[in-house]
């Protein structure tokens, strides 16, 4: 078996993705996941925007996912919370249809990202090997890992140059 | 041409300089509307400069309205134009060096995506990272200014290394990121402060602030915006407005 890469040669570099402050609303990050990805031609996957505080320190990132979700109206966050059982029903999935483009996912808009976003808890080194990064990837269902080197945010793993990576050996082992 | 010669003790503000007499001339009516002024290459012969620093001082006389350019036949004086826009050349760091008991401390030093406003402000496309700042101003331990600025990052990604609380911005954009800046465009106005700004300045009741708003120019290139709001108080801002 060939040497495992490490993190390092597989990273890509924190500016090829879009930054914006926890303070900015979800309308704003709306319009900038858009504009980045959307109906930018050179866009690249996975579609993520990483979240700073005034420190610059990543606090988390934000993707079309989390965004929907904090757009998702109250009534069903407190089903599935209570609930445990993730039960819809055709009643409170129109209640949910009906909410989302209306008044409701208008004053959610407004919300800051911070309240939306995937705390940034997990990192990874550059020295780390792309195995472990995928472990701590599926494990906490990331689609991006972020890279620290002496304290400073310096790229981001994706999940999809990982598995590239990972069938890479596999096949070749063949 | 007695005791018209350029000083070079700083030699990246020539073609400055050299505005600076020929307009002069213009003002005092050595020239008048209608005449020619010399040629490019008179003119670096005349002050023994190089092209690009009399072309220079001939496209700032051109923006400022002093001179107008006729294909084919030369640069002529303009007639005076007044502009309808009050403008001053002031900038934080003169208010701050005036009084020594300023004090600066960095709210904010973050890269951000620019929101609609400062795509237009900043004339960067929407995918550009900009880098913000966000400073408070102190003047004898009481918060008095604050001071939002927007640089595109590719200008000068060092900016996030370096102190902003002791070192001027617009040292560090010259000294670090080579960039000379020539031209400050102001706007003054008057703001309603936010619920956090009213917060930081302690100003609850007086949500006004006086505000400036200044684009910072390498030559044509718009590099960075600042906004700038001092709070109502009874501290007096003290621009001096030095007359060539």
């Amino acid at each position: 078996m060939r040497e495992e890469k490490k993190v390092r040669e597989l990273m890509v570099g924190v500016f090829n993705y879009p930054h914006i402050p926890y303070w900015f609303t979800i309308r704003q990050a709306i319009a900038i996941m858009k504009k980045s990805f959307i109906d930018n031609e050179k866009a690249i996957f996975p579609h993520v925007i990483f979240v700073f505080n005034e420190k610059y320190d990543l606090l988390g990132t934000l993707t079309p996912y989390e965004i929907i979700r904090g757009l998702e109206p109250k009534i069903k966050q407190f089903q599935v919370k209570d609930a445990e059982v993730v039960y819809i029903d055709e009643n409170s999935l129109a209640e949910v249809e009906a909410g989302l483009f209306l008044s409701e996912a208008k004053n959610l808009c407004e919300r800051p990202v911070s309240e939306v976003m995937v705390p940034a808890k997990l990192f990874i080194s550059p020295n780390a090997t792309v195995t472990k990064a995928a472990f701590l990837m599926i494990h906490h269902k990331l689609s991006v890992l972020p890279v620290i080197e002496n304290n400073k945010f310096v790229g981001v793993v994706k999940m999809m140059d990982l598995f590239n990576e990972i069938s890479k050996l596999i096949i070749e082992e063949e | 041409m007695e005791n018209e010669y350029l000083r070079r003790d700083e030699h990246e503000k020539l073609y400055l300089k050299l505005y600076e007499i020929l307009k002069n001339k213009i003002e005092k009516g050595e020239w008048s509307v209608g005449d020619q002024i010399p040629t490019e290459s008179e003119l670096c012969k005349q002050y023994e400069v190089s092209r690009v620093t009399v072309r220079n001082a001939i496209a700032e006389l051109v923006r400022q309205g002093f001179i107008r350019r006729i294909q084919g036949k030369g640069t002529f004086v303009s007639k005076k134009v007044i502009s309808d826009k009050f403008s001053v050349v002031l900038n934080l760091k003169e208010i701050m060096m005036e009084s020594g008991s300023f004090a600066t401390k960095v709210l904010a030093k973050t890269v951000i995506m620019p929101t609609e406003d400062l795509i237009e402000k900043l004339e960067v496309s929407e995918n550009t990272h900009v880098i913000f700042i966000k400073r408070l101003c102190f003047f004898n331990n009481e918060p008095v200014i604050l001071q939002y600025s927007y640089i595109p990052y590719y200008y000068c990604p060092r900016i996030m290394d370096e102190d902003l609380e002791k070192n001027f911005l617009i040292d560090i954009i010259d000294k670090v990121c080579k960039i000379n800046i020539t031209t400050i465009h102001n706007y003054i106005g008057i703001d309603t402060l936010k619920e956090d700004e009213i917060q930081m300045l302690g100003c609850q009741g007086l949500p006004h602030a006086i505000m400036l708003e200044q684009f910072y120019y390498s030559y044509r290139r718009k590099v960075y915006y600042t906004k700038t709001l001092k709070k109502h108080d009874n501290i007096k801002l003290f621009v001096e407005l030095i007359l060539s």
